[in-house]
């Protein structure tokens, strides 16, 4: 019993005359003493020779276009445009129509209104000066040239008050520079402090 | 040089090229049919296999990784699918030499001792264990070598001669059975 494992390895080789002249010399040697490896040559030779039969050129020439078709269809088809699935879509109940009106009108009212209140909004928060006839208040508007004789009497009295006040609180500033009671400072004063005072005073008297 | 013609094929035929699907088609079908019709032995399977081998391999052409050739990965693709085919098959077939022998009415007996041989050959090969067989049938009648063999089948160089080897023994062994049954 032959055991060359390297020989019967290349003895489909040797029949397909793929080995180089020494490969070749090899084995021919080896198989004229070899009946093992004879028969197993012959066993090779015999399978070889078993042929397909051709199917036929039309056969051959027909596969392409019938593989790229049955391809083609295996495929996941793509989502196209139907305009009949449009179509079914838009063939609605009366009343659809008319809620998705109402409900187009009241958006658009909306979208014109919420600028418009933003604006005036804005303008409340910048301190935007109004018209001369307007003044802007807590409540709402008043237009001065619609209130009558005794409304201008009481808006004008209520301001005079108004601006008194603020002169009593404002004349020390405005004749000293400070807001300060020049003469509750004097009161805090030792005697050193007022005689010195006075030395000043007297000095600039003397000055002119 | 081989596997960059076939991937510049592969690579337009994913670009859309019509051209280039009908080369890679009209380059492969007929080894792959070869080896299809050896494997299921009938006209109509191995057409209908080829088909769908053929239609595995473009549909899924995105997958394929480029580690093997594109012919080896289409000797997978058609193996796998033509394995089933061929289970029941060999499982099914059981044909009677002598009927057939007779029927064909051989006019000299070296014709009668080659289609016997042919028929023996045949019936043994159904009889090898499926990877030896598939192994024996892609070194003997496809000229694969071994190393394309371990790509195909998926396994190691050591394996794909380790089954060479014992198929081609246990075919040895079958055909001496048979002729002996026959000629006792």
């Amino acid at each position: 019993m032959c055991d060359d494992k390297t020989i019967k390895e290349s003895l489909p080789a040797y029949r397909e005359q793929a080995l180089d002249r020494t490969e070749n010399l090899l084995i021919e040697s080896h198989l004229a003493s070899c009946d093992e490896c004879r028969t197993e040559l012959s066993l090779l030779r015999l399978m070889a020779e078993e042929t397909v039969p051709d199917p036929g050129e039309a056969f051959w020439a027909a596969m392409p276009d019938r593989i790229y078709q049955a391809v083609q269809n295996s495929q996941p088809k793509e989502k196209s445009f139907n305009l009949s699935w449009l179509v079914d879509r838009i063939t609605l109940p009366r009343w659809t129509w008319a809620a998705a009106a109402v409900g187009t009108v009241l958006i658009i009212s909306w979208l014109i209104a919420t600028p418009l209140q933003k604006k005036t909004d804005m303008q409340q928060s910048q301190g935007v000066e109004f018209a001369d006839e307007t003044m802007d208040t807590d409540t709402g508007s008043v237009i001065i040239s619609d209130l009558d004789h005794d409304e201008l009497s009481t808006i004008d009295s209520w301001a005079g008050s108004e601006l008194s006040s603020i002169v009593q609180e404002a004349e020390p500033v405005l004749v000293y520079g400070r807001d300060v009671n020049i003469y509750e400072e004097i009161e805090d004063l030792n005697t050193r402090e007022v005689e010195q005072l006075s030395k000043m005073l007297e000095q600039e008297g003397r000055e002119g | 040089m081989h596997m960059d013609e076939d991937l510049d094929l592969i690579n337009r035929t994913m670009a859309g090229e019509r051209e280039a699907f009908n080369e890679l088609v009209l380059k492969y079908q007929k080894p792959l049919y070869s080896l299809l019709y050896r494997m299921v032995s009938n006209r109509e399977d191995a057409s209908d296999l080829l088909q769908k081998t053929l239609v595995r391999a473009f549909t899924g052409l995105g997958s394929f990784e480029r580690r093997s050739s594109f012919k080896t990965w289409l000797y997978q693709i058609a193996i796998n699918l033509a394995k089933n085919v061929y289970r029941d098959r060999s499982k099914a077939e059981h044909v009677s030499i002598d009927d057939v022998v007779i029927r064909r009415d051989p006019r000299t007996v070296d014709a009668l001792i080659q289609k016997e041989s042919r028929l023996l050959l045949r019936q043994a090969l159904t009889r090898l264990p499926e990877k030896q067989r598939m192994t024996v049938m892609l070194r003997v009648q496809e000229n694969r070598k071994f190393e394309e063999i371990a790509e195909i089948m998926q396994c190691s160089l050591g394996t794909a001669k380790a089954n060479y080897h014992h198929g081609v023994q246990k075919l040895k062994a079958l055909m001496g059975e048979k002729h002996n049954d026959n000629t006792e």
